[in-house]
């Protein structure tokens, strides 16, 4: 067994002796290449869609970008991110799977001199030099106050679906819902873990319209859920459209291809749509931006979100822009940088 | 005189090493940060937490055994540590909280798998569901902070290696020695390879059995401190992802999940092959689907590899 550990050692060691040590990064000079790491949490439809949009308008832009997917797990994130380091990208872009646990390789990359964007979660550290965020807690704010406007004061039953529980996204909607809905006392809500995951959401919808066949609504923490869940309520028999006798009341989150559908289709009555259309544009110039060492004059941007309802969807599509689920992710490969601008102004 | 050929016999009997080390090469030659000082010690210190456990696991499985909840053990020891801590506790505190926890669910499985003969992987999946529940519940899905010493444990290196790879080295040699060496590890393999054979040469197989599942939720309560000082926090998802990687490290490296084969050495390779490939498919860009795939072909070589040895070995004896 000792001479097996000390060929492990050797194999591990060896290559190491033709290592370069650390070294603080300047900023790349203004013909060079900029290289930009991207880490993502997991590839949830927003993110993909999201992403997608980054990769063409760097290509465009002449940006090389590098990118890892950890899966959800905060271990692989931090080892994902060690290796950016370790490949010395320009700028680092971190969609965190935990906005504490990645603190220690965020700092590790300032102290190298490379820059870090908190992309579409906020990390609370002095050493971000951007976050472009979205607001959680307000889209569950949205989505109850929808609620709300519905409420005619009779008992009435609610489903909140919960994304994965350690997801702070999750969390602040869960938050926001109930902190809007609080001391209604009409309103009855339960809950029902997903996981993010479709299956478990239409197994929790079905549970509760056993347990409560007069369900009156159910919210969608990410309507990427939603087929699954107007699959559950048609199980029950309960599937009808927005403002028939025994509709089941579904808001939602997000405004992917499965919600913008169902929404058009009056399936369900609202989404608070995330405005995903813009951050390409939003991410890629601050990037370069600061990778080229330009100071920022502000730190974060935070996207809004837009309350689409089956009542405003063609008013507000025709005014505000595209649902950005109305659009393919892959159709994204062959857009214009004028493409990605107009959704800026 | 040892015979010269004897070493390179032991190196034979590790197929998964030859993967490990052709990869080690191929990655060398086309990743120009893979051979790097840096990039090693980045892929040690992200193994310290899995290997710990994996150490933990692979008795189990030697035994015949199997324990679903040492991921999320090490997620609730963490939680329930940093709870206990706060961010400027006691660290001493929370080594033995961590531990504490650890060691009692090891002890709740132990007693159910070996004293009421509960199926091991029923009885570990409920408590990997209660120790998962427990660690959601306590913080409510939200990271914990947790004292900078410990952060800076994780930061750390001792003669170049990472403070947290050193002491999974030390969990290794020192469970890698009980397991060769001493009556308590060979009666482990006696008990994975024959039950019946063990009981009827008078081994007590319960309280084996009972020890080596204390043992292995002792580890996942040292594997969650080290979770912490690596990551920074104590992250109650944070078992969600490893158990997988901690089993597959095990069953890559050449543990059998049927009992009676494996090693410490084998586990120390399996788990090295896995964070090595995640780092140097990273490395060489290859896109997020792509490294699945390729993941998954190096895997299904590796395990072929090791199932050839293992019949050769079979039909040879």
């Amino acid at each position: 067994m000792k001479k097996v550990f000390i060929l492990l050692v050797l194999v591990f060691c060896v290559p190491g002796l033709f290592a370069a040590g650390a070294k603080e990064k300047a900023a790349p000079s203004a013909d060079k290449e900029i290289v930009m790491g991207v880490s993502i949490a997991a590839l949830y439809p927003a993110i993909q869609f999201a992403f997608a949009g980054v990769q063409r308008l760097a290509e465009l832009e002449g940006i090389k970008v590098i990118h890892s997917v950890a899966e959800g797990d905060a271990t692989k994130q931090n080892q994902q991110v060690q290796s950016l380091i370790n490949q010395q990208v320009d700028v680092l872009l971190i969609y965190a799977v935990d906005k504490e646990a990645i603190i220690t390789v965020v700092e590790q990359a300032a102290a190298e001199g490379i820059p870090v964007i908190a992309w579409l979660r906020a990390i609370d550290s002095p050493a971000i030099s951007y976050t472009l965020d979205i607001d959680p807690y307000n889209e569950g704010v949205r989505s109850a106050e929808y609620l709300k406007s519905k409420n005619d004061g009779e008992p009435h039953v609610i489903l909140e679906q919960l994304g994965a529980l350690n997801d702070v996204n999750a969390i602040l909607r869960r938050e926001g819902f109930e902190d809007t809905l609080k001391g209604i006392d009409n309103l009855k809500i339960i809950h029902g873990p997903t996981d993010w995951d479709p299956t478990k959401a239409q197994a929790v919808t079905a549970n509760a319209l056993t347990e409560y066949p007069d369900l009156w609504a159910v919210q969608i923490p990410s309507d990427h859920m939603t087929e699954s869940t107007l699959t559950a309520i048609e199980e029950a028999g309960r599937l009808k459209k927005a403002g028939e006798p025994g509709h089941v009341i579904v808001t939602a989150i997000d405004g992917s291809e499965p919600g913008y559908k169902a929404l058009e289709e009056h399936y369900i009555d609202s989404i608070a749509v995330i405005s995903y259309l813009q951050v390409p544009a939003i991410t890629v110039y601050t990037a370069a931006r600061i990778a080229k060492g330009e100071a920022m004059l502000d730190k974060k941007y935070q996207t809004r979100s837009t309350l689409y309802t089956y009542e405003n969807l063609d008013e507000l599509s025709a005014s505000v822009g595209k649902i950005w689920g109305s659009i393919n992710y892959q159709s994204l490969s062959s857009w214009t940088k004028d493409d990605f601008l107009k959704y800026l102004k | 005189m040892k015979k010269p050929g004897k070493a390179l016999d032991r190196v034979g009997r590790l197929p998964v090493l030859f993967v490990l080390v052709f990869l080690l090469i191929l990655f060398s030659f086309l990743a120009p940060s893979f051979a790097t000082i840096r990039n090693l010690r980045t892929i040690l210190a992200s193994t310290a937490t899995i290997a710990v456990a994996a150490t933990g696991e692979t008795l189990i499985l030697i035994s015949g055994g199997l324990d679903l909840s040492v991921a999320s053990v090490a997620a609730c020891s963490s939680i329930l540590a940093a709870k206990v801590m706060g961010a400027g506790g006691s660290v001493v505190l929370g080594l033995l909280v961590a531990l504490g926890v650890g060691l009692g669910f090891g002890i709740v499985n132990g007693l159910f798998i070996a004293r009421f003969k509960l199926t091991p992987f029923i009885f570990t999946l409920g408590t990997h569901l209660v120790a998962r529940g427990i660690a959601f519940s306590i913080s409510r899905g939200y990271a914990i902070k947790i004292p900078e010493v410990i952060k800076q444990l994780g930061r750390a290196n001792w003669l170049g290696i990472p403070t947290i790879a050193v002491i999974s080295i030390a969990i290794f040699l020192l469970f890698g020695f009980l397991l060769s060496r001493t009556t308590w590890g060979r009666t482990i393999y006696l008990i994975g390879s024959n039950e019946n054979a063990a009981r009827y040469v008078g081994i007590r197989i319960s309280a084996t059995k009972f020890s080596i599942y204390a043992v292995s939720g002792l580890l996942s309560g040292l594997a969650g401190f080290l979770s912490m000082a690596y990551l920074g926090a104590a992250v109650p998802g944070v078992g969600d992802a490893l158990l997988l990687t901690i089993i597959g490290g095990v069953i890559v490296g050449g543990t059998s999940l049927f009992g009676g084969e494996g090693s410490i050495v084998k586990t120390v390779i399996g788990v090295l092959l896995l964070a090595m490939l995640v780092n140097g498919l990273n490395l060489l860009g290859f896109d997020f689907w792509d490294q699945l795939i390729a993941q998954g072909l190096v895997i299904l070589i590796s395990i072929g590899v090791v199932m050839k040895v293992f019949r050769e070995r079979k039909a040879s004896a």
